[in-house]
């Protein structure tokens, strides 16, 4: 039997962003881990999609089986110049060249070593869904928690900052053993809380 | 025809595993051993578990591989297969143990984790097949016991994450060494566990009901003594409140001291927590008390659980809400 003689390659970590509608800030992010070559999958935690509309009373709303492509061209013909000078055409133009469709973290039963999620309700509905799911592989999850706020510019921001954490996390020899001095160094130089918590699959 | 069609397909199989077997051996490349590894287990432990037997000693050299990762799939591997038929660990201890102790750490933690459902799976087939056992298969079963004890004292690790597993291990003995009664509220995945309540008889030559169940309140009350030092961590102090509820929740007996330990969990939060972790702390606490206030459990139990709500800020009308109406009169009778 023929062992490896190049040093043992790493396995690559397996994160998920988490936002509310899976269409800024998860998006941006998982453009991002893509990008460099991480593990990502993106969701939402709300009930429906939810964009901007004509006024913040009047959202555009569809529900988590409506791809992007069917979003970008309904916004497209309700209002093309509007939609596009408030960069949301640009924003599901990017999303449908990543992935067909958003996806809602509750539906999905696929496992990670770490989610990050966007806004501190989010880590909770994140928790609370995995605390209610059925447990049998004893596997644990990492939950991160970094706020960023909901506009594009933040976004971008935001991306950024998960992931040089992401990249830290991965670099690491002993993650377990190495997270909570990583995240505790991490929120002093951001300057932004990061919450952090464990469940297990 | 039928059975002519199932040969040929059995044959492809062999076929098959053989040919991904040999790849794997002779690949440098970790990705390429793992995929191909798993690939295999695919055909062998959930579609063909009647090939099992012959490419066993092949994919158990794995557990000699450089890779960390490739030695992991091994643990899982053992794991699956001790699932699909628990009589395999009489043939797999061995190899078990060895990746037990293993140099790399994360191998280690993958194993305690396969022990959780290698040891209660083991105790509940020991159990029912006591008066027939061989003695190979004592030995296996002596084995895996004092493999369980080693794991039970790796609170005191150095490593962090092996304390995760070591609470995570905890949790499962101590539900095996405790009794189910009725009003324990099982998940579904846990109901055909081992119990100690499912021994016939009180004692025989393996086991004595009231020295198992004196050992799970031992690893109860250790637990408890981790929970409350002041030097655990934040993702273990989590771990733990997250495990004492699912404890409480289905071994009723334990309630009243579970509330109690996060009463003083919050009196006394370690001094080491920063203010984000604390607030973690505290939010994976209150999600539990919540679980544990959907439960029928939480009647006789209102005023404590009230006053945890409160000290985690709840407000009065949250606290309302959180704790059904029915459930506080039903519980204010019982007390009267």
């Amino acid at each position: 039997m023929a062992y490896s003689e190049s040093p043992p390659e790493i396995q690559p970590l397996r994160f998920a962003v988490v936002c509310s509608s899976n269409q800024n800030r998860s998006m941006e992010t998982h453009n991002i881990f893509n990008k460099k070559g991480l593990s990502i999958r993106s969701f939402g935690t709300g009930k429906e999609v939810k964009l901007p509309g004509p006024s913040i009373t009047q959202p555009n709303v569809y529900d988590f089986n409506t791809t992007y492509d069917f979003m970008y061209k309904d916004l497209s013909n309700r209002d093309k110049q509007l939609y596009t000078q408030n960069g949301i055409l640009h924003m599901i133009d990017r999303n449908r060249r990543i992935k067909p469709k958003p996806e809602r973290f509750q539906e999905n039963r696929e496992h990670f070593d770490i989610i990050f999620t966007v806004e501190e309700r989010i880590f909770d509905q994140v928790l609370e869904d995995l605390e209610n799911r059925e447990k049998e592989l004893n596997q644990p999850v990492h939950i991160i928690n970094i706020d960023v706020t909901d506009n594009h510019e933040d976004a971008t921001i935001g991306a950024f900052i998960l992931y040089e954490l992401a990249l830290m996390l991965q670099n690491s020899e002993d993650m377990d053993n190495e997270i909570d001095e990583i995240l505790q160094d991490y929120e002093s130089k951001i300057k932004r809380p990061i919450l952090h918590s464990i469940a297990f699959y | 025809m039928e059975i002519g069609s199932d040969k040929n397909q059995i044959e492809d199989t062999l076929e098959k595993v053989a040919e991904l077997l040999n790849e794997a051996s002779i690949s440098n490349k970790d990705s390429v051993r793992l995929t191909n590894l798993k690939h295999v287990q695919e055909l062998i432990v959930y579609k063909n578990p009647e090939l099992l037997d012959n490419f066993l000693d092949e994919i158990l050299q794995f557990q000699l591989d450089k890779s960390g990762e490739v030695k992991k799939f091994v643990v899982s591997f053992i794991e699956e297969a001790c699932k699909k038929d628990t009589e395999t660990i009489f043939k797999l201890i061995d190899n078990f143990r060895y990746l037990l102790f293993d140099e790399n750490v994360n191998v280690q933690k993958r194993a305690y984790l396969a022990m959780i459902n290698i040891f209660k799976n083991t105790l509940k087939w020991v159990v029912r097949n006591q008066n027939k056992l061989n003695d190979e298969q004592k030995q296996t079963w002596y084995t895996l016991l004092d493999l369980k004890n080693h794991i039970a004292s790796q609170l005191d690790s150095d490593n962090d994450g092996i304390r995760t597993c070591c609470i995570k291990f905890l949790e499962s003995l101590i539900l095996c060494m405790s009794e189910r009664l009725k009003e324990s509220i099982i998940p579904h995945v846990n109901k055909g566990d081992f119990s100690v309540d499912q021994l016939d008889q009180v004692e025989t030559d393996l086991f004595n009901r009231d020295e198992l169940k004196e050992e799970g309140r031992y690893h109860f009350k250790t637990l408890l003594e981790y929970t409350l030092s002041s030097h655990i961590s934040s993702v273990n102090l989590i771990s733990s409140i997250c495990v004492l509820s699912n404890i409480a929740k289905q071994r009723p007996e334990f309630i009243q001291t579970v509330l109690e330990t996060y009463s003083k969990i919050l009196s006394n939060i370690p001094p080491t927590l920063g203010k984000s972790q604390l607030n973690a702390v505290k939010k994976q606490m209150k999600l539990q008390i919540q679980s544990i206030c959907k439960s029928s459990l939480c009647v006789g139990f209102v005023s404590e659980l009230t006053s945890l709500l409160s000290d985690l800020g709840c407000s009065p009308n949250e606290i309302n809400r959180l704790i059904p109406k029915n459930i506080s009169i039903e519980s204010n009778k019982r007390r009267l």
